[in-house]
C-alpha cells in the first residue's frame, strides 16, 4: 500500500453531509471513502475527455436560482408543451 | 421504431447528425459512459438496426451560490433534484420529422416517473447555442451557471423547465 499523506479542501456544506451520511451508514472510514471516490473519479476522467461527462451538480446565481423557484411554485406549460405531452397518446 | 435503452451491441458506427462532438459522443463514449462508469444512460430511436436518434441523461441536482445571510431564510438550503438532458440529436436521414420532440417528450416522461418515484424538481438542457430556441418553445429558460455547466464546445447554455409546467402540460383537459 502507499504510504498516507494528508489533503485538504473546502467543500460544500451538502456534500459533506451526504459524505457523513454514507460514513455513517457503511461504516468505512471517512478517508477511505474520499480515497475511493476520487481514485473512480479520476479513473474515469482518465477514459473519458472532460467534455463527455454530465456535471451532476449545478450551482447558479442567486437570480437565476430564485427564478428557478418561482417556477417550481407556478410555472404553466407554453402551448407547445401542451401539444407536445398530449401527442403521446 | 422504438425508443429504448443504448444496447451494448447496437450499431452506432453509422450515425450522422452534422455535429461531429455529438457523433463522436455516441460512437465512442455514450456505452463507456453508461456500461463502464454508469455515469449516464443514452436512450436510442431505432429502427431495425440503425440509430436515427438519441438522447443521454443523467440525474443531477440544482444548488444556489452562497447567500447573504438575510436571505438564507428566503431559499431551500437543500439541492433540488433534476433530470440533466445532456445531449440530443438525430441523424441527418431523418431531421425535420419530428424525432427531436419525439426524444424530448420521452425525456419529459422520463422525468415524470422520477418525480413520482424518488424526486424531480424539472428537466435542466444542456442546450447547444442552435438549440436554445427549440427548448424555449416547450418552456426551458436559461439560467446563469457558476459551476457544472458542461465542458463540451462550444460552451452549451443550461436551461431549465419545472415539473410542474411537465405535469400539467401531461394532464388531459
Amino acid at each position: 500500500m502507499d504510504k498516507e499523506t494528508q489533503i485538504s479542501a473546502l467543500v460544500s456544506r451538502t456534500t459533506r453531509e451526504m459524505l457523513e451520511r454514507r460514513v455513517r451508514a457503511s461504516g468505512v472510514k471517512k478517508g477511505h471513502l474520499v480515497e475511493q471516490a476520487l481514485q473512480h473519479y479520476l479513473l474515469a476522467l482518465e477514459e473519458l475527455p472532460a467534455d463527455v461527462i454530465v456535471r451532476p451538480k449545478l450551482v447558479v446565481t442567486r437570480a437565476s436560482g430564485a427564478a428557478i423557484l418561482a417556477k417550481t411554485r407556478t410555472a404553466r406549460p407554453t402551448r407547445a408543451l401542451r401539444r407536445l405531452m398530449r401527442d403521446a397518446d | 421504431m422504438q425508443i429504448r435503452a443504448l444496447g451494448a451491441a447496437d450499431d452506432r458506427s453509422r450515425f450522422r447528425s452534422g455535429d461531429p462532438d455529438l457523433d463522436r459522443f455516441l460512437q465512442k463514449f455514450a456505452a463507456q459512459n453508461q456500461f463502464r462508469h454508469y455515469v449516464g444512460v443514452t436512450y436510442v430511436a431505432v429502427d431495425e438496426q440503425s440509430v436515427l436518434g438519441f438522447a443521454t441523461v443523467a440525474p443531477g441536482h440544482v444548488e444556489i451560490e452562497r447567500l447573504p445571510v438575510a436571505d438564507r431564510n428566503k431559499l431551500p438550503r437543500y439541492p433540488l433534484p433534476v433530470l440533466r438532458l445532456a445531449r440530443l440529436a438525430v441523424d441527418r436521414s431523418v431531421q425535420g420529422q419530428g424525432l427531436g420532440t419525439r426524444l424530448l417528450r420521452f425525456v419529459l416522461q422520463l422525468a415524470e416517473r422520477m418525480a413520482d418515484e424518488y424526486g424531480c424538481s424539472g428537466v435542466v438542457v444542456d442546450a447547444k447555442p442552435g438549440a436554445a430556441e427549440f427548448y424555449a418553445r416547450y418552456g426551458f429558460t436559461p439560467v446563469e451557471a457558476v459551476l457544472g455547466i458542461s465542458e463540451a464546445r462550444p460552451r452549451p447554455k443550461p436551461m431549465f423547465l419545472a415539473m410542474r409546467a411537465i405535469k400539467a402540460a401531461s394532464k388531459r383537459p
